[in-house]
């Protein structure tokens, strides 16, 4: 089976490091933008999974990655973990009807049951996307 | 504080922390000892961007408290400000040139003025970013104010961000250098006194603060027109 393509989207390396640590450990293959400009250059190359996505990020923040994703073709139905400092309620319905499917709102913790929860939501329990993960080994 | 600033606060405190909890999370699950320096490493370093951040806070609520005042030299405090900061940062080849006039004392806060001016001078140490430097202090008596001039020939400040430059965490710089407070600080020190400050800025060629306390009015200064 081929691994399954997730891009993470952060502007901060430690944030990115451990996420991916999850990821690769899960059997992912990871690509990495820093900005909302590369992520979009990223997701206009390849396709992805799905997409793992900070808010408030230099060149063009995570709202306007969603909006622009949503709008186009390619991209409209790729499933996105919004990751956020910012978690007022308004933050998270603004996200939903921009199109998130999952919202994580830092400081996270216990990530790996936050994420694999938020994966299994977006692609169902068995589906292949979900890369066989059991975090409670 | 406004409520803008203080949410930014609260981002820039989150962010950190969740470097700290998400590695460390990583950290007690890894078997692989000789993997956990590298998130010892991350871990620290995300603590120290916190640690940073309340330090700012710190300085930033002390300016607000009443404390003790004294007749200040304002030379002394230039020559002693200067002193910290080239404790504090590597500074390769600056030449320093001071002109004093005497000058009155004023009455404030010896720690306040002389925070003032490590902050003017770290500024401008940073902006010759390692290139032969030139720092200027001058003093003059105006006839109800002193006048303190610091002055580089460091890169500058873009015109666009003049009016931006005393705002809270406005800055242009990384992380490890600066978090925007700087001139924030000094601004409120200096207004806290009746003071002025205000800069001038040519891009690539540098930047002069000129900053004015009042005094008593006895001072030995010839008339100055038109200026308060
Ligand atoms: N002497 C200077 N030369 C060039 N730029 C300066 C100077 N002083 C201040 N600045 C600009 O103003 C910004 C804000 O300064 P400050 O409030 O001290 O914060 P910080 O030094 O932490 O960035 C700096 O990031 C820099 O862009
Ligand atoms: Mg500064």
């Amino acid at each position: 089976m081929m691994s399954k393509k997730v891009l993470v989207v952060d502007d901060e390396e430690v944030i990115r490091k451990f996420l991916r640590i999850h990821l690769i450990n899960w059997g992912y293959e990871v690509k990495e933008a820093v900005d909302g400009v590369g992520a979009l250059e990223q997701l206009g190359n390849e396709d992805f999974d799905f997409l793992l996505l900070d808010i408030l990020m230099p060149q063009k923040n995570g709202w306007q990655v969603l909006e622009e994703m949503r709008s186009n073709p390619k991209t409209k139905n790729i499933p996105v973990i919004v990751l956020t400092a910012k978690d007022e309620d308004n933050d998270m319905f603004k996200g939903y009807t921009l199109g998130a499917n999952y919202y994580m709102t830092k400081p996270f913790t216990n990530t790996k049951a936050q994420l694999l929860y938020g994966i299994q939501l977006m692609f169902g329990k068995n589906s292949e996307s979900v890369n066989n993960i059991n975090i409670f080994r | 504080m406004s409520l803008n600033t203080i949410s930014y606060l609260i981002h820039e405190i989150k962010t950190p922390l969740t470097g700290i909890i998400g590695i460390t999370e990583v950290a007690l699950e890894e078997e692989d000892a000789s993997k956990n320096k590298s998130y010892l490493m991350d871990i620290l370093n995300c603590a120290q961007r916190i640690s940073e951040i309340v330090g700012g806070l710190r300085s930033y609520s002390r300016i607000t408290k009443k404390e003790e005042q004294s007749l200040v030299d304002i030379h002394k405090v230039l020559e002693d400000s200067l002193e910290m900061v080239r404790l504090g940062i590597k500074v390769t080849s600056v030449e320093v040139i001071k002109r004093f006039q005497p000058v009155e004392k004023i009455e404030a806060n010896m720690g306040e003025i002389q925070q003032v001016f490590t902050n003017l001078i770290t500024n401008a140490f940073q902006a010759m970013n390692g290139k032969e430097g030139r720092l200027i202090l001058s003093t003059r008596s105006l006839k109800d104010s002193i006048e303190i001039k610091v002055s580089d020939n460091g890169i500058g400040i873009p015109q666009k961000h003049l009016n931006k430059i005393f705002d809270p965490f406005f800055t242009t710089k990384n992380p490890c250098e600066g978090m925007g407070l700087g001139l924030n600080i000094v601004y409120r020190i200096i207004t806290k006194y009746m003071g002025t400050i205000d800069a001038e800025s040519k891009e690539g060629i540098g930047t002069t603060f000129t900053i004015k306390f009042p005094t008593k009015g006895d001072g030995n200064g010839k008339e100055s027109i038109g200026r308060r």
